[in-house]
């Protein structure tokens, strides 16, 4: 029985979550394309999920390295999605992490930054570009944009939500890791 | 004193990962030959030792076996990575009998 869910995350660490709270009730991601996550039913927590962020696309050389790899590990590919990538492991076959020491962690932790800046600054520029647009307009005497404006200031919360929600979560996460750097090695 | 020293430790992943390849061995061998010597307490994730690999071959720490095949990469430790290991024991070997000695540990 296969099920389809839509559903839109931003934060990484959630969506992984979520997935494999799906897994231990049985339902196991299979695809993923655009919000629309496919599952099948299975036995409750058969699978582990993880989901991992690529330096270039999965079809880039050193995306396919890295998949091939962790396939060599006996991970299964499940979807891939721009950057990202869904990887799964049976559950009986032990634990599955991908990051397991804190260097390792660390430099996953800003990589994931770096992408939550870049599309929170992508949002407030775009409320910025929307707002200067209908200030154009009214300037040069015409009627105020209202399309821009509504526009303009969705973007900007937006963008706040994600530096709120994204970007400073991440931020605490790799202070963390920073501390315990200095006491451990591993 | 080996100049190396000033360097610092190498990490525990790093230090088994080099250790692992003094005989070839593909990724999945060196996760399985890590966590079989260190009785399951050190699982080297796959994304690790992926980050991992990748360093040591820039280093010349580490290089591809000869002849093996391109699905299973094979890698083994280079004389360089050998001398990063031997410093390491011997980092290791200070901290180990100054920890005896300090706590009286070797009467244990």
């Amino acid at each position: 029985m296969k099920r389809t869910v839509w559903r839109l995350f931003w934060s990484a660490d959630k969506e992984e979550a979520w997935l494999n709270r799906m897994a231990s009730k049985g339902y196991a991601l299979t695809d993923y394309f655009w919000a629309r996550y496919v599952f099948e039913e299975t036995d409750p927590g058969e699978y582990i999920y993880r989901l991992d962020l690529l330096d270039g696309s999965a079809k880039s050389p050193e995306g396919t390295d890295y998949i091939r790899f962790l396939e060599g590990s006996g991970a299964e590919l499940v979807a891939t999605y721009m950057r990202w990538v869904y990887f799964r492991k049976k559950a009986g076959d032990g634990s599955f992490e991908l990051y397991t020491d804190l260097p390792s962690r660390y430099a996953r932790l800003k990589k994931l930054r770096r992408f939550y800046c870049a599309l929170t600054t992508l949002e407030l520029l775009c409320g910025v570009v929307n707002l200067s647009i209908s200030l154009l307009y009214f300037w040069a005497g015409d009627a105020v944009s209202l399309i821009n404006v509504i526009l303009g200031f969705l973007m900007l919360a937006i963008g706040v939500t994600f530096l709120v929600t994204l970007v400073l979560p991440v931020q605490s996460q790799i202070r963390r890791v920073r501390y315990e750097m200095n006491l451990f090695e591993g | 004193m080996p100049e190396s020293n000033e360097r610092g430790s190498l990490t525990e992943a790093v230090y088994y990962i080099l250790l692992s390849l003094y005989e070839p061995l593909h990724g999945y061998g060196i996760m399985q030959r890590v966590g079989e010597w260190s009785r399951g307490r050190v699982i080297l994730g796959a994304g690790t030792l992926y980050g991992a690999i990748n360093t040591l071959l820039e280093k010349g720490w580490i290089q591809g076996a000869a002849g093996s095949d391109v699905r299973k990469k094979e890698y083994v430790i280079t004389p360089l990575g050998k001398k990063q290991v031997e410093d390491e024991i011997a980092r290791l070997r200070e901290r180990l009998d100054n920890g005896l000695r300090v706590t009286g540990g070797d009467a244990l």
